[in-house]
């Protein structure tokens, strides 16, 4: 204690012990200031990821969650229709065969091929129809044994 | 001595925490308006825009009539950047021979503040997978335009997902992917009848609807084509016409682009206007019900 009283005495040492408890002070100050600007300014990181708006939902309705079920048995009925006609008709995509005299195509749910002509007067109506049965035969092998021709004739 | 030092230096010390402290809070008070509070949703990121940008087809046909095409063209391989598709792209073999059919890629038509719906619907199926065989229902990268994003998709990217998303990012925001009246086709259909008010117009399927479509009298070109189903509706984008000669005779192909089937473009005979070969064309007027299109 009388130590104590002899340093309080002592103008310099506590001049000195103020100055240090000041400057301790400010540096407490200082990096308490820093802390909150850190925490002001750090944004959430949820924040910065942009939702699109355009998405469902997390949570979706049941009546919206019931729509897209029944939408995809819909497209579902729409693409095993696909499917099957291209197993079923694999040259179908080679289809129709035309020129500036005929039309060819085939009718899925009639299983007969449709056959438009456009013969001009002079045109032999019998060899634009070997042209084109030659052509579905031969370039596309398709077997038109079983698939008749309804031929339809528009004179030009 | 000492006690006074020590009270002196903590009354300036709290006092100059207290200002500090005000001044850090005002700095960011949006009620004293002396600093700009970040916005609770920061600016969106987009995604970047899918490659093989869509090219419109300009000049390569004489088209003599607006809104259709004459001829059909066949050829080999094509690029997704290249103005056509190759349809048998779709198929096992792929497109590997130059008597398979080009579908030109449409243009024109339908179109928002933020382009054409038919654009919107090219950059979609740039981003649909390009496999040879399986289910045309994900999406990925997701494709952006003015504001507006499709999102990714691993699966269940349904049928009208595609138009909703083309019209919005067409710029048409009226349609949404959270609206089940929108969702579901046979209620977009519904929802397409009472929106003339805004601009959006249903017309009914009818030889004469692809015949204005021909001359340019009311182009379909992006608008929504409804095919009736036995169990539901389904929806495309209507893409491009091609008639061939005679052309008064309106024989050709339509074509549409869609989502969530086998293949990403479907082609349907046109015979003297009439569209074929749809799942219920027993009857023209039941096979396609008709067209939802945006004036």
């Amino acid at each position: 204690m009388e130590k104590l009283k002899k340093i309080l005495q002592n103008k310099k040492a506590v001049l000195i012990v103020g100055l240090i408890v000041i400057i301790l002070l400010f540096i407490n100050l200082y990096s308490k200031l820093n802390k909150n600007k850190i925490t002001q300014f750090a944004p959430d990181e949820n924040q910065t990821e942009y939702i699109a708006p355009s998405l469902p939902p997390l949570t979706q309705s049941a009546e919206l969650r019931e729509a897209i079920s029944l939408q995809q048995k819909a497209d579902e009925e729409y693409s095993n229709w696909q499917n099957t006609t291209r197993t079923d008709f694999p040259w179908i995509n080679e289809l129709p065969v035309h020129s500036e005299k005929y039309f060819v195509y085939f009718d899925f749910n009639t299983k007969v091929f449709i056959g438009k002509l456009y013969p001009l007067v002079s045109d032999d109506v019998d060899e634009i129809k070997n042209e084109i049965q030659n052509k579905l035969t031969t370039d596309l092998e398709i077997p038109l044994e079983q698939y008749p021709i309804d031929w339809k004739i528009f004179p030009q | 001595m000492g006690i006074i030092l020590f009270s002196l230096v903590f009354s300036v010390y709290s006092g100059i925490q207290n200002k500090f402290t005000n001044r850090t809070l005002a700095q960011f008070s949006p009620k004293l308006g002396t600093f700009d509070i970040p916005s609770a949703t920061p600016m969106p990121t987009y995604p970047p825009e899918p490659t093989n940008p869509y090219v419109p087809v300009t000049n390569i046909y004489v088209t003599v009539k607006p809104g259709s095409q004459v001829g059909l063209i066949t050829g080999g391989p094509v690029s997704s950047g290249a103005p056509y598709y190759c349809i048998d792209d779709e198929d096992p073999d792929g497109c590997d021979d130059n008597t398979a059919f080009w579908v030109p890629k449409g243009s024109g038509g339908a179109a928002g503040s933020c382009g054409t719906v038919i654009e919107q619907g090219h950059k979609i199926v740039n981003s649909l997978p390009h496999f040879l065989k399986g289910k045309r229902d994900s999406l990925s990268p997701a494709v952006s335009n003015c504001g507006y994003t499709t999102g990714t998709y691993s699966s269940g990217y349904i049928s009208t997902y595609m138009p909703i998303d083309a019209y919005n990012l067409a710029g048409l925001r009226e349609m949404s992917k959270n609206n089940s009246q929108n969702v579901l086709a046979s209620q977009l259909l519904n929802w397409w009848n009472i929106q003339s008010t805004t601009g959006y117009i249903f017309i009914p399927y009818s030889p004469a609807a692809i015949q204005n479509h021909a001359s340019g009298a009311r182009p379909l070109t992006g608008c929504v084509m409804f095919l009736n189903l036995s169990g539901g509706v389904h929806v495309g984008l209507v893409n491009s016409l091609e008639l061939v000669a005679p052309q008064s005779a309106g024989n050709g192909i339509i074509s549409i682009l869609q989502s969530g089937v086998s293949f990403y473009v479907d082609r349907f005979v046109v015979d003297a206007w009439n569209i074929k070969n749809t799942p219920l064309h027993q009857t023209p007027l039941q096979s396609v019900a008709g067209f939802g299109c945006h004036t």
